[in-house]
């Protein structure tokens, strides 16, 4: 018991400050891509074969699909003129599937505050349901990691929550 | 693949079948033996000091199947390969060899060939089979399936999943017990199938790193280093040191992210909570320090066929080096409280215990292994890249529990860091990307990697044209679910989720 509050003192207070004040991210990390259009030679689709995820249109102005973008900078690597750049912003929440179509010259249309009524009845008490369905794990991995001490998601009236009534948490 | 002229004997055959892991082998030089030889040189291997590493079918002529078997030899550092077709069906092996349960279901799930015999047919995956003119079908619907049963008045089934409480990976698992006791548990898996091994013919391609690097998204860089490890073998393309030790590195953190959250969460299941809340925190830690590498904290974009795709300077050393020590005092202190505490020994030790036999005659791999005592690590066997210049000794232990499983853990956590820490002071100077040659064609080639679950095995096989014509990939967990199973019985089944954390196994791994 006396090491285990020893241990207590050692490993400190650890929850992030957000959002008082903004996360240190790592600087290789790929955030949302900022795009040039007027930078492309005529008639260049480097960016759009390099793709691996087809995400990437070159019709109509310069555009990528962030609901099929895997960040890899693939892309941004590919191309000779920097007409795609890798920002650090990690602000990439929607609230429909259209708004990660990002077209060259726009603003991601960020997800807002919600409903006034929908705020009213759900209060500071959102409830998430998570279920996976042909993925890597990645996802479930990192958000996992949102219950951590690090995060504490709770602090924020935010929870992930079970189902159904079989509560063995495995 | 052409059949040899006749063999004189099986021995014969195993002497001539020895290959390396990483070697690219022309498809000739593979025996190409008759069912009943295959059979038997399988047999005689797993007898001695062989485990069966990959046992699979892919398309041959007149649409038989062709069967290939790798078998890798701890003892010699040296792997058998061998060949048989098939049409229809053929006397099973696991039998004989329980270790080719699992690979015979994946066999005739894939390709409809009867593996006649088998103790307990089913499908794994639930798909579609693969072999044109074909349709058997094993049972299309995931889940939908016998389940092993007991009868009895007072006997029940308790059936959890496929969906989970909390955020995981979908699999179900059905129970046989009486009462709190568990006689038997079967588990059903599929639910994660995406058919990446399908979408890998034809490769490599553009996506193709991509799905390596999110075959299992825990695995990352162990499973894009198996992948570059086999096109460098059949490119030709030479990695530099610089880059053979970052790939280390990164294997090294992503065992400790990945080994320090289990501790925490074997903790979290025994209501252990401030070790769980510490390892929690840690293990990000770890993940921070990959992110730092690649921006990514599983290290997309970091394992490439040539090398690494990012390059570390100075400052960057000079940082890892002190996230490295902060993180490393920071776990011993917080696992520390793990051993000192009686009630979570009391709840280890005992629990979910697998005997050396069990493990031996299931071939089950990685830390799971060893903690039954058994000494086979990949980095010491059949070692790869900085592996066969600095050596990470093997951390085992013999009671086969939980305890076990977590103690090799910790022993393992501490030996990374000391090869992180050494690797990071001697950094050579070099290049960090080579470019990759053309494919050789008709050739096939084995990598082995120890992923911080255990065996990661590749096996790309190119056709005349130097392009993918199979590509099978082993993640541990194909071998160690039936080992979770084993563990279960026995066990109450309130210690369902202890054993389960103790083993962590993939479902996308698995599934594919």
């Amino acid at each position: 018991m006396p090491s285990s509050i020893l241990t207590r003192f050692r490993q400190g207070k650890r929850t992030l400050p957000f959002p008082a004040a903004e996360p240190v991210l790592p600087e290789r990390f790929r955030g949302l891509p900022i795009l040039n259009g007027a930078r492309c030679p005529s008639g260049c689709t480097s960016c759009a074969d390099a793709c691996p995820t087809d995400a990437i249109t070159r019709d109509g102005g310069l555009r990528i699909d962030l609901g099929r973008c895997l960040f890899c900078a693939e892309c941004s690597n590919a191309c000779p003129e920097g007409a795609i750049r890798f920002t650090p912003e990690y602000r990439l929440a929607t609230s429909n599937r259209n708004d990660l179509l990002l077209t060259e010259g726009e603003t991601l249309r960020l997800a807002g505050r919600l409903a006034d009524e929908t705020h009213r009845i759900l209060g500071r008490s959102l409830k998430l349901r998570q279920v996976s369905a042909g993925g890597c794990n990645g996802c479930e991995a990192d958000v996992n990691v949102l219950n951590t001490v690090v995060f504490d998601l709770g602090r924020f009236g935010i929870q992930f929550v079970a189902s159904h009534a079989m509560r063995m948490d495995f | 693949m052409k059949p040899r002229a006749c063999l004189v004997s099986i021995e014969m055959a195993i002497a001539l079948s020895s290959f390396h892991a990483g070697e690219a082998i022309s498809l000739q030089s593979i025996p190409n033996l008759s069912i009943a030889e295959f059979r038997t040189a399988i047999l005689s291997a797993v007898s001695s000091t062989c485990s069966l590493a990959a046992l699979f079918g892919m398309p041959a002529e007149n649409q038989n199947v062709r069967l290939i078997a790798v078998l890798p030899d701890s003892a010699t550092s040296r792997l058998s390969i061998f060949a048989a077709e098939v049409a229809e069906s053929y006397s099973c092996l696991t039998l004989e060899c329980p270790q080719a349960h699992w690979f015979e279901r994946e066999i005739a799930e894939q390709w409809q060939v009867l593996p006649e015999g088998h103790p307990w047919f089913k499908p794994i995956r639930f798909h579609a089979p693969y072999r044109p003119g074909h349709s058997w079908s094993l049972a299309p619907v995931p889940g939908v399936t016998d389940f092993f049963a007991m009868a009895g008045e007072e006997v029940h089934q308790v059936a959890v999943g496929p969906v989970h409480a909390g955020i995981i990976e979908p699999g179900h698992f059905r129970f046989q017990c009486h009462g709190e006791d568990v006689f038997h548990l079967e588990i059903s898996l599929g639910y994660q199938h995406r058919g990446v091994e399908r979408a890998l013919v034809g490769g490599p391609g553009k996506r193709t790193i991509h799905l390596m690097e999110t075959l299992c998204g825990d695995t990352s860089i162990g499973h894009s280093t198996a992948y570059c490890e086999a096109i460098e073998a059949l490119g030709g393309n030479a990695v530099s040191a610089r880059a053979q030790v970052m790939r280390g590195i990164a294997l090294e953190l992503e065992r400790l992210a990945n080994h320090t959250g289990d501790l925490g969460a074997l903790a979290g299941d025994v209501a252990y909570l401030p070790t769980a809340a510490y390892c929690g925190r840690i293990r990000g830690e770890f993940l921070n320090m990959t992110a730092a590498l690649s921006g990514s904290r599983f290290g997309r974009g970091l394992i490439r066929p040539g090398g690494v795709g990012f390059d570390l300077d100075k400052r960057l050393v000079t940082e890892l080096q002190q996230r490295l020590e902060a993180a490393l005092d920071d776990v011993e202190d917080a696992v520390a409280l793990l051993w000192g505490s009686s009630s979570v020994q009391a709840r280890f030790e005992h629990t979910g215990t697998i005997s050396r036999e069990i493990c031996d005659a299931l071939g089950l791999v990685g830390p799971v292994a060893r903690a039954c005592g058994v000494e086979r690590d990949i980095r010491q066997d059949f070692p790869r890249g900085i592996f066969r210049f600095a050596q990470i000794p093997i951390s085992k232990w013999d009671s086969g529990d939980v305890f076990a499983r977590a103690w090799v853990r910790w022993l393992e956590i501490q030996r990374s860091g000391a090869f992180i820490r050494e690797q990071l002071a001697a950094l050579p100077e070099g290049p960090i990307l080579s470019s990759s040659g053309p494919l050789l064609p008709n050739h096939l080639v084995v990598s082995f990697v120890e992923g911080w679950r255990g065996e990661i095995c590749h096996v790309a096989i190119t056709d005349a044209a130097g392009r993918f014509a199979h590509y099978k990939v082993v993640d541990p967990s194909f071998h160690n679910w039936m080992g979770l199973a084993i563990a279960m019985r026995g066990q109450q089944i309130s210690d369902f989720p202890l054993c389960n954390k103790s083993f962590n196994l993939s479902y996308c791994g698995h599934d594919l």
